[in-house]
Order: structure tokens, then sequence, then C-alpha cells
């Protein structure tokens, strides 16, 4: 029997086919994970919110709660971890706050210091700031284009540039995304040592307590150069460290 | 040839002249213990005689003059002439001294040393190789450079602050490369040094300076580490050597030295010299290594061995519910540092601390002197008016005996912070082994909102491709507007009636003889502006031009006011009338 049914349709059938099948199961990952948070199966629910994370776009409140699971399961360094990456998410995330305060007392880390641009982060909505800046920064430009002729609406255009242009420095400035781009976190229950050169047998400065966190500044095979808390710099061994910001 | 020589020696001799006057300072050694001296040499560059002080005022130092030198030598046909001046400098105290610059009076002038620092530890006597020739006054006799001209060239020594040490202690250590001064060279970077059963510090340079040596100058290369034994029992800490190309004194051509004999002297030393690659080494030393003393070892003994003082501070004095209390401690003294603990907390019920933070500032290149800077970070868990309070306990190795400094708690008001509700043991938790529903955090955190992608918004692709819109609409619009402004701009409305008026002349020479003075007026206007009259008002036009146009204005009226009349030009006129309009326009364009 001849297929009479066209190939663009027959592709876009088959493409709803497979999202209307995923969906669910993403979504089942989620409450199933939340389920068997639960009742205490704490491994399970962490494997389960993985596999959510995987398919699925981050969100802190998942990290969030990864993180209380895994405070229950006796991992604080994966804790710190994840309540640190809900904390990027969503700089606002107060509960998220605490709780890596928590785990990183746990683990002997000193508290992260508050600057200002953590600060400027936990109380206003980034990316709305960074919006209205680009808002404010276009109209000041066609406003300066279109009215160049008038010294008051010139004076208004360049008010308006120069504030939008700050509200956008700011939002860029302040977003941890931006920030914890290059960090790694040690992840490795026996710590990390920190080496004077990328070599095995060279001199060992010092070793970095799990739930460091270190700033890239280079990297050379399996040796990662980078910045450490107290702002030394020295060679790490990547096996022991993960990457604040999941790579993709 | 005398005359040559005479003529050789008067030119070096105003060389010698030439030679900058200087007086310089230096110790045998920058540190020494109580009681043990070492010598002090001042050094005067180019003079035959000088004026110092016979001794120098330093509280707790006794420095007194006991030697003078004097040199003439000539290195390279380069004359050379110096004094040296050497003290003794016996420490009475132990502490860091400065010995300020001594003023020399050569010829009327008053020249002024530089300034010498000396660190005086208390304790044994620094302890030297066996057959090395002597570091520290009083110098030993042994093994020096031999009289009756056999002068040793070089040789190297190495020092130890002490003969007995402990396990972990750190010794002050100096490696010495010692090099007449009559020759001359280059020395390698640094000595090789290196061994079993113990850790070095990386080598420190110590200043270059001079030392007379059994009536011979020296120059002395220093290098000093901390050496830290790591096993108990007889440490021998191996030669080190250093690298170095030397110019020797070497014999002169066959029948040189005949000539200076002629003269009644001997050659000069230093004339003639020879290259030479050498391997300075200094000579093995023993250490006597014992391990720390388990008698009165208290439980939190931290491992620092060493002198030390302790001060603390605290603040704030006043912390709100929650906020933090930081213990600055400062522990200062001379010890290992590098292997030194924190000071332990007492009396800390009611608090929750944090691992202290610490920070070295070494005051010397080995790490030796120093202080170290610990923090505690503390938070009530109750409401608490006194800090916990702090013990320090080290090994005096004076003494062999444990020694424990102790900081009483400091007063303060803190309040107690809110206790998070599932908080506490995060460490200590197992996990339940029977699934059964329990209250958690997760639960009762209702989070909505937060960002959703790990990329910053302005690095989403639709972020930036709505602003690339939006760019373009405004550069497009920048456009518009600039185009339209110039469209409008003076120039632009005098080239497009330049234009018009070119093209006017183009049709009139190509018109009709009926239609030539119609289309003529119209090419007047368009120059002239208002009527054909107005011409009259343009300055400049010789009288036959005005003839001419005269003579058209009147053939215009003509036509105009007779349209039943044919007027046509003749092929003369029409060619003057042509050539004046032309002259018109050519002007108007301009």
């Amino acid at each position: 029997m001849p297929n009479k049914i066209p190939s663009p349709l027959r592709n876009a059938v088959a493409a709803l086919i497979l999202l209307s099948s995923t969906f669910p199961a993403w979504c089942d990952d989620l409450s199933e994970a939340r389920s068997r948070a639960t009742n205490g199966e704490h491994a399970e629910a962490i494997r389960l919110y993985d596999r959510h994370l995987q398919t699925g776009r981050p969100s802190a409140s998942v990290y969030f709660e990864i993180g209380e699971c895994a405070i229950k399961s006796a991992n604080p360094t994966a804790a710190a971890l994840n309540f640190r990456r809900a904390l990027i998410l969503d700089p606002r995330f107060e509960a998220a706050r605490k709780a890596l305060a928590e785990a990183n007392l746990a683990l002997g880390i000193p508290p992260d210091p508050v600057g200002w641009k953590a600060t400027i982060a936990s109380k206003l909505p980034l990316d709305a700031l960074l919006i209205t800046g680009v808002v404010l920064f276009w109209l000041g430009l066609f406003f300066a284009v279109l009215c160049f002729r008038v010294r008051a609406r010139l004076l208004a255009s360049v008010f308006l540039i120069l504030s939008g242009g700050t509200l956008i420095v700011l939002a860029w400035l302040c977003d941890p995304r931006v920030e914890f781009r290059r960090q790694s976190y040690v992840v490795s229950p026996t710590g990390c040592g920190v080496f004077n050169a990328p070599v095995d047998n060279s001199e060992k400065l010092t070793k970095l307590a799990p739930g460091s966190v270190v700033t890239v500044i280079s990297e050379r095979g399996r040796w990662i150069y980078g910045q450490l808390p107290g702002g030394a710099r020295g060679w790490f061994l990547n096996e022991g460290l993960e990457s604040v910001i999941p790579r993709t | 040839m005398r005359v040559v020589i005479l003529w050789m020696g008067l030119f070096l001799a105003a060389l010698a002249g030439l030679q900058a006057q200087e007086a310089t300072a230096g110790l045998s050694s920058p540190s020494t213990s109580v009681g043990q001296p070492v010598e002090l040499v001042v050094t005067v560059r180019d003079a035959r005689s000088a004026d110092v002080p016979q001794k120098i005022d330093v509280a707790g130092l006794r420095i007194e003059l006991f030697g003078r030198a004097t040199r003439f030598e000539m290195n390279n046909f380069k004359v050379t002439s110096s004094l040296t001046y050497t003290y003794s400098v016996v420490p009475l105290n132990a502490g860091e001294f400065t010995i300020p610059p001594i003023e020399v009076q050569v010829d009327k002038k008053t020249l002024k040393t530089n300034a010498a620092r000396l660190s005086v530890m208390a304790g044994a006597a620094p302890q030297q190789s066996q057959s090395a020739p002597l570091p520290n006054a009083p110098l030993p006799r042994a093994d020096v450079p031999p009289p009756a001209g056999q002068v040793t060239p070089y040789f190297g020594d190495l020092l130890l602050s002490k003969k007995k040490a402990y396990v972990g202690e750190v010794v002050p250590a100096e490696l010495r490369y010692y090099f007449n001064s009559r020759i001359s060279g280059e020395v390698g970077d640094r000595p090789n040094f290196g061994g079993e059963g113990f850790t070095a510090q990386k080598l420190s340079h110590v200043p270059k300076r001079e030392q007379i040596v059994n009536g011979e100058n020296y120059v002395v290369f220093g290098f000093q580490t901390g050496i830290t034994p790591v096993k108990s029992g007889a440490l021998e800490i191996p030669a080190s050597s250093l690298e170095a190309r030397l110019q020797v004194p070497g014999s002169p051509p066959p029948g040189f030295a005949d000539i200076f004999q002629q003269f009644g002297g001997a050659l000069p030393p230093g004339m003639f010299t020879s290259t030479r690659d050498v391997s300075i080494q200094t000579k093995p030393v023993t250490l006597e290594v014992v391990p720390v003393p388990k008698e009165g070892k208290p439980e939190n003994f931290s491992g620092a061995i060493g002198k030390f003082k302790m001060e603390a501070s605290v603040s704030p004095k006043k912390a709100a519910p929650g906020d933090p209390v930081t213990i600055k401690v400062l522990v200062t003294g001379q010890g290992n540092f590098d292997a030194m603990g924190a000071p332990e907390l007492t009396e800390d019920e009611g608090w929750r601390s944090y691992p202290p933070t610490d920070k070295f500032e070494p005051a010397d290149a080995i790490h030796f002197t120093g202080t170290k800077v610990f923090e505690f970070v503390l938070i009530a868990k109750k409401d608490r008016a006194q800090t916990p309070g702090l013990k320090f306990t080290y090994l005096d190795p004076a003494t062999g005996k444990y020694e424990s400094l102790i900081q009483a708690p400091f007063d303060v008001e803190a309040k107690a912070g809110e206790a998070r509700p599932e908080a506490s043991p995060v460490g200590n938790v197992t996990p339940s082994p029977t699934p059964r529903a329990e209250p958690s955090a997760s639960q009762s955190v209702v989070h909505v909102g937060g960002n959703s992608s790990w990329v910053p918004l302005f690095k989403e692709p639709f972020f930036i491709l709505v602003n690339l819109a939006v760019a373009t609409v405004w550069g497009l619009v920048l456009i518009y507007v600039i185009a339209r402004k110039f469209s409008e701009s003076k120039f632009m409305l005098r080239r497009a009636n330049s234009r018009r008026l070119t093209r006017l002349i183009a049709d009139l020479e190509n018109c009709e003889d009926s239609s030539f003075y119609d289309q003529a007026a119209g090419c007047l206007i368009s120059v002239v502006g208002g009527d054909v009259e107005s011409w009259d008002g343009i300055s400049g036009l010789m009288d036959p031009d005005r003839q001419i146009l005269s003579s058209l204005t009147e053939r215009i009226s003509e036509s105009k006011y007779s349209p039943n009349a044919v007027l046509k030009p003749t092929t003369e006129e029409r060619g003057r009338v042509m050539q004046v309009l032309k002259l018109l326009v050519s002007q108007y364009a301009k």
C-alpha cells in the first residue's frame, strides 16, 4: 500500500509524539524525586533530580532540594555545592544562603565574604535591572538622534544613555553567573593539594579543604592553575574539582 | 724603554688619583648569639690615612677597634688602595641591633659608612665546621691561609647556629664562600645544597661583604637558610659547592720580571692573571638531633619550637544576634612558624567557633623570625559576656621545657544567634534505612523564581538578536536624519540650482528661433531671480554685456506684449545672448 502522507507532515507528527512522550517523563522524574526525598530515599532522590536537570532547565529550587537531600545523606560537600548553585541561579534565595552557611560551617570553610556585588544581587532582580538599563539606553540614543537640535532634549537623552549604561554595567558586574563562570569547587572528600608547578613531584604548597572554591586562571592538561580563597596561586589536579557552574 | 715605563707609572698614578673615596662597613655575620662576638670591618677605599672612632656606642653591643691594615693593589693595570679597620662586636643582649653609620675622617673630608644590622639570639653559640676558617670573631686559626705569600685564594664554610637541635626545630644556617680580595671573577648564582634527614628553606642571598682572615682580606658571599631535622640521631649536613670562574694570579711572560728588577722592585701583585673554573666546597657538619621531650609534653602541643610571645585582640566588643566576634592572635618570635599550629580556645562553652585562618609575616628571608596571625571567628550560641580564652604551648629549645602562653578571656557583649531548625548536625546525620516519611526542609521551603539558565541574559541569543535589531533600526534612523539634513543644506540647494541652469542653457542652445526669447527670459529669471529687469542689479558686468542684456530685455518685452509678432534672433544675436547667459550661469555656479 503506497504511503500517501507527505514527508514534512510525517516528521511533524513524529516530533509531536516524541515530545509528548518526553515531557511526562521529565515531569515524572521531578515528582518522583520529590516523593523519594519525602520518604527519606535521599540517594535515589538525588539521582532522579540529576536526571531531571540533565534534560530540563536548571532551577534554583531543584538545586536547593538536592542540597537538602545531600545534607541528609551526610554529604555536606555536595550539599554546599548545590546550595551555591541555587544561590547563583537566584541570589535572592534566602533559604539557600542560610543553608550554604550551615554547610560551610560543617565543612570548616569560612563563610563567603559579603561584598557590594553580592549585596546588590541579593536585593535587586538583576535581569529586570538589565532590561530596564537596555530600554533606557536605546531610548536615550533614539532621543538623541531625533531631537538633537533641541538642547534640553539632548541633555535628557544624555541622561537616559548614562542611566541605562550604568544599570547595564551594574547588572553585568553583580550577576553571579558571570562571577562564578571561572570558579571551581573542591568536591574530593580528601581535599585537594596545591602544588608549585604542574608536575606530580613538585613542591606541595598547601591543601584545600573539601568545599573550598578556587578561581581558575588557566588549564594545562589535567592541571589547573588557579587562585586560592586567600589570594595565593598554585596548581591543582582537576580530578578533585568540579566547576561551580555545570559545564554543558 | 725606561722612559716608557716611567710614563706608564705616572699614568697609573693618575688613574689611582681618579678613584673615588668611599667608606663601607660590613659584619662578618648578620646573626649571632649573646656573648659570641662578630667582626665589623670598615673599609676606606683610596686613602692613605684616616681617623676612625675607637669605640662605637650601641646599647646592647660592645664595639671596639682592634685592628688596622693598609693595602695597595694593582689588578690588570688598575691600582687600588684601601684601609681596613676591624672592630670586635660583642653582643650583650638578645634582639635586633642597628649599628649606625660610622664617620671616617679622610683628608679633611668626612665619609660615612652604611649602617649594619645584627640579629642576636639568646642561647648556645653558633657551631662551625671543624676545619673551616673563621666566620665569627674571634677568628679561628685552623686551616687559615699560610704565611709567607702562600695565600689560600678561596674556601667554603657552613655555619649552624647550634650543635644540638630538636626534631622539627628550625636551625638557621649560613653557607659562606670566601674569595681572596686579590682575585676577581664571576660567582655562580647559588650553591647546590640539600641532603637526607632534613628540609631546608630556599637559600637567601646575604649582601656581599669583606672580612679579614689571618691578616688577609677576603670577599665573602653568603647564603642563609633554615634547616629542619625530620628524624633524631646524628644528622650530617653534606658539603655544598658553589661554581665560580676566577682570575687567579699568574706568572709573567719570560723576561718581564727582569724589567721590574732593574728598578729594584718586584712585579705588582695581580698584574698577570689566568682564568680558572673552580668549585668551592664547604665541609660536612654534623648536627645532633634529639626528639622532643616526652616529659611534660602537653596534649595540645601544636609542634611549635622556638621562643614566642603572644598578643590578642577582639572585635567587635558588642555583637548583635548572629554576628561574629573575631579574636585576632599575633604569635611573634623565632622558631618553626611553618609547622606551628594555632593556639587553643579555652572556656569556649556557648560559642560556635570556626577553624582559624592564619597568615605568616616573616621578618627575615629564612622565615625564622616573624609574626603569625591567627583569626578565630566565633558566634555566640548563648548570650555571652566573655570570649573564650587562648592557650599556646611551645617547646623552648634553650631550656628544653614546654612553655604555655595564656590569654585571659576578653569582656564582650554578644547576643545569641538564631538557630536554624534543622541545621544542627550537618556532618553527623546518618541516612535513615527506613523509607518512612520524615520532616524535610525541602518541603518547607517553597521557592518560585530565579533564573532558569546558566547563561547570563546579556549572552542569550534572543537578547543579542533583539538588541542587534534595535541597533540596526537606530542606525537606519541615524542615516536618514543625516541624509535629510545634508539634502537641505545650502550647498546642496545651490548645486541643484546650478544643474537646473545648465540644463536650461542646453535647452536654449537647441531651441527653435521662434521660442528663443521666451526661453532666454526663463533662463535669465532663473539666474537673477525676480523678473527679467533684475539683471541690472548684478555687479561686475562689462558694458558690452550690459548692452546685450538690455537688448535682450527689450526683445523679451516686445515678445511678451506683442504675442502675434514673431521675433526671431539672428545667428549673431543668438550667439551673443548665449555667451552672456553662460557667463552669468558660470558666475552663479561659483
